[in-house]
């Protein structure tokens, strides 16, 4: 234990005597004072509060995600191109406490970074907004909804045979992006209604039923309807936003299922909606504040940064300086880049053997950094949604200890290796 | 005759081969090396540049695998950390971390050796003493003259209490008056019980401050005993040895 607080207490002077690491720190708080003066809002007192946490906490995460990945894979490489490394490898210490020590010290100034920041973002801010859960709709699972439908064109006749000749796999996932994506007309004067799993939802807390009309040709519906949630209603009118959340409150008389939502369309033309993307429930109860949600999504966000930085510090250990720091922006570029690559060539049955390497490329470095890609607290937080618990636990749980100490295993393990072939 | 329990350091026939990135054979650095330090003796492992003396250090340093023979420290693999506990290094260049004051330095180390909190104090405050360094204790070693730095390494090797202390050409680059504080130093340790392994080019220091040698050349032992034994003065004999027809040709340069 003592000689991985050394390790820690090195890393963290190292850290603290380094003028990049102040530059940092200084670029950060610079950022959260500079955004409202750089990005225009749309002159409301939500957009304003939407941009500011947006862009103010995401350009922070980037500069720590780059400035802490090129730290972390820096960390043991310069050591032991300096040959200082070996004098730590000669004694009794074990080389994971070495490569954990260096990660710890890493995220820790990742940590205080983001803590000033958020107190700035709390400082800036209304601490007590309210912050909403939101529930989707309770439906059958895009993947077993696309099974569903492979099977019914590989037994229809008027398939073509060329389409049954194509991989199963390339068609289910095309499938099921569209199940993911699928329309449901709701006509003038007629009802839908989607089954929620209403369970977590408080008595007392303030319900709404929410859509969003941002279709992939960016229009947006003029919207007249009506809501029902068990005894509760609300209904909108003539309204032309891309979401339009209805407060639900208490009635009188028969309302519908208390876990069913039903959407009546009272306007003059039909509402098209993907269920599984625009229709929720959002409530909120009293805890659920502004400060809580940005102290979940700092959890997170931590969570993340300890991943990258273990993953330099791995890169460190076993590649030299310049191919570790080049390796770390590529994958943190990659990471970034690679779930607009999906969404945007998705018709790859059509494409050329070129685009189909270049999507698979981009498929395997999404799987591989889905810890970063597959969820944005940042989003959430600027949207007034709750990060929930079960989030900040799989990021504690994955992403702040299982990755890390897999990293720093893999790290102990090339270390001697590079350190044999650069002696 | 000594007692094999009594090795501190035991080499046989070891073997260490350099690969390229294709892992093909480009050096073979130490080859059949079969070598044995005792408790308490200082040993002097002596060659020519590119005899094998520092591949052969950091074998028993554990920072290189051998390719082929067993390197043992205190009986046991170089690797673990029972073995690593009972040793201390100083290499060739003192490698200091340029930001740390002399008295952080130690205390790093020492947390490696995973010293308590009071014998870490104690320790540093006794070693800075010792090296002469207590009055400059809190600046950062990158402003350290060189031999400054090499007090600095040389109290953090120590600052484990180790058993065996392995120094790679300790007096390089050093002053006379600093030559000659270090290998006062070694004697003091060895006289304590120490046991001390050093490489070295300068035989005269060797002669002086080891009780026995090794000649190594082309990775081969040519010569070991005790320095009395040689019957003529090491430089003679590591001149007969290893120097044999080595000359520059100066000749038809002056033509």
């Amino acid at each position: 234990m003592r000689a991985f607080l050394s390790v820690v207490s090195l890393q963290l002077k190292a850290a603290a005597r380094s003028k990049a690491v102040l530059l940092l720190f200084a670029a950060s708080i610079a950022w959260m004072f500079a955004v409202p003066h750089l990005v225009s809002s749309d002159g409301t007192v939500d957009g304003a509060h939407q941009v500011f946490v947006r862009y103010s906490l995401w350009g922070v995460f980037v500069l720590l995600l780059v400035g802490l990945g090129a730290a972390g894979a820096s960390s043991l490489s310069t050591d032991r191109d300096a040959r200082r490394l070996q004098l730590t490898l000669v004694r009794p210490a074990a080389r994971f406490s070495v490569a954990l020590g260096r990660i710890v010290a890493l995220v820790s100034v990742g940590a205080a970074v983001l803590a000033s920041c958020a107190l700035v973002a709390l400082c800036r801010t209304d601490a007590a907004r309210r912050c909403w859960h939101v529930l989707s709709p309770v439906m059958e699972s895009p993947r077993s909804e696309a099974e569903r439908a492979y099977r019914r064109y590989m037994e229809s006749p008027e398939t073509p045979e060329e389409l049954k000749k194509t991989d199963r796999r390339i068609l289910v996932r095309i499938l099921e992006r569209k199940a993911f994506d699928r329309y449901e007309t709701v006509k003038p004067g007629t009802s839908a209604s989607w089954r929620f799993d209403a369970s977590g939802i408080g008595a007392d807390d303030e319900i709404a039923a929410r859509l969003r009309f941002s279709s992939e040709m960016g229009t947006r519906e003029d919207f007249t309807g009506a809501f029902a949630l068990g005894g509760r209603v609300g209904s909108a009118s003539n309204v032309t936003q891309r979401a339009v959340t209805v407060p639900l409150a208490l009635a009188d008389g028969e309302g519908s299922a208390a876990d069913r939502l039903v959407f009546t369309n009272c306007g003059r033309d039909s509402l098209m909606l993907r269920p599984r993307r625009d229709v929720q429930i959002v409530h909120s109860s009293e805890d659920c504040t502004f400060a809580r949600n940005l102290a979940s999504a700092l959890a997170v966000m931590l969570s993340m940064l300890a991943t990258v930085v273990a993953f330099s510090v791995f890169l460190g250990a076993g590649l030299g300086r310049s191919p570790a720091v080049f390796t770390v922006m590529v994958t943190l570029f990659l990471a970034a880049a690679s779930p607009a690559v999906m969404d945007d060539y998705q018709d790859e049955v059509n494409s050329r053997r070129g685009d189909r390497v270049g999507l698979a490329l981009a498929q395997f470095a999404g799987v591989m950094t889905r810890p970063l890609g597959s969820f944005s607290p940042i989003g959430a937080l600027a949207d007034d949604e709750c990060v929930e618990l079960r989030d900040v636990g799989r990021a504690a749980a994955v992403d702040f200890l299982l990755l890390p100490v897999l990293f720093a295993l893999l790290a102990a393990l090339v270390m001697p290796i590079k350190q044999e072939s650069s002696t | 005759m000594a007692d094999a329990s009594d090795n501190v350091i035991e080499l046989k026939g070891v073997e260490k081969t350099f690969r390229d990135f294709w892992l093909r054979p480009t050096v073979k650095a130490v080859d059949g090396l079969d070598l044995a330090v005792r408790r308490g003796e200082v040993f002097g492992l002596l060659g020519p540049n590119g005899s094998g003396k520092s591949t052969t250090v950091k074998m028993i340093l554990g920072l290189l695998a051998p390719s082929a023979g067993k390197v043992s420290l205190f009986g046991l693999s170089p690797s673990s950390p029972s073995a690593r506990a009972r040793l201390g290094y100083l290499p060739e260049l003192s490698y200091l971390h340029p930001f740390l004051t002399a008295r952080e330095t130690l205390r790093y180390y020492a947390g490696l050796c995973n010293l308590d909190r009071a014998t870490t104090r104690e320790r540093i405050r006794e070693l800075l003493e010792m090296v002469g360094l207590a009055d400059v204790a809190d600046r950062a070693v990158g402003g350290f003259s060189k031999g400054m730095a090499r007090r600095v390494a040389l109290a953090s090797a120590l600052v484990g209490k180790p058993e065996l202390l392995v120094l790679d050409e300790p007096t390089s680059g050093l002053d006379p008056v600093s030559t000659n504080e270090v290998k006062t130093l070694v004697k003091t340790l060895a006289a304590g019980g120490m046991t001390v392994l050093m490489t070295s080019h300068l035989l005269g220091d060797a002669e002086e401050t080891c009780d026995r040698v090794a000649i190594l050349n082309h990775g081969k032992s040519i010569a070991e005993g005790r320095v009395s034994d040689l019957g003529t003065s090491l430089q003679s004999f590591f001149l007969a040895k290893v120097g044999e027809g080595r000359r520059f040709e100066v000749a038809p340069f002056l033509k």
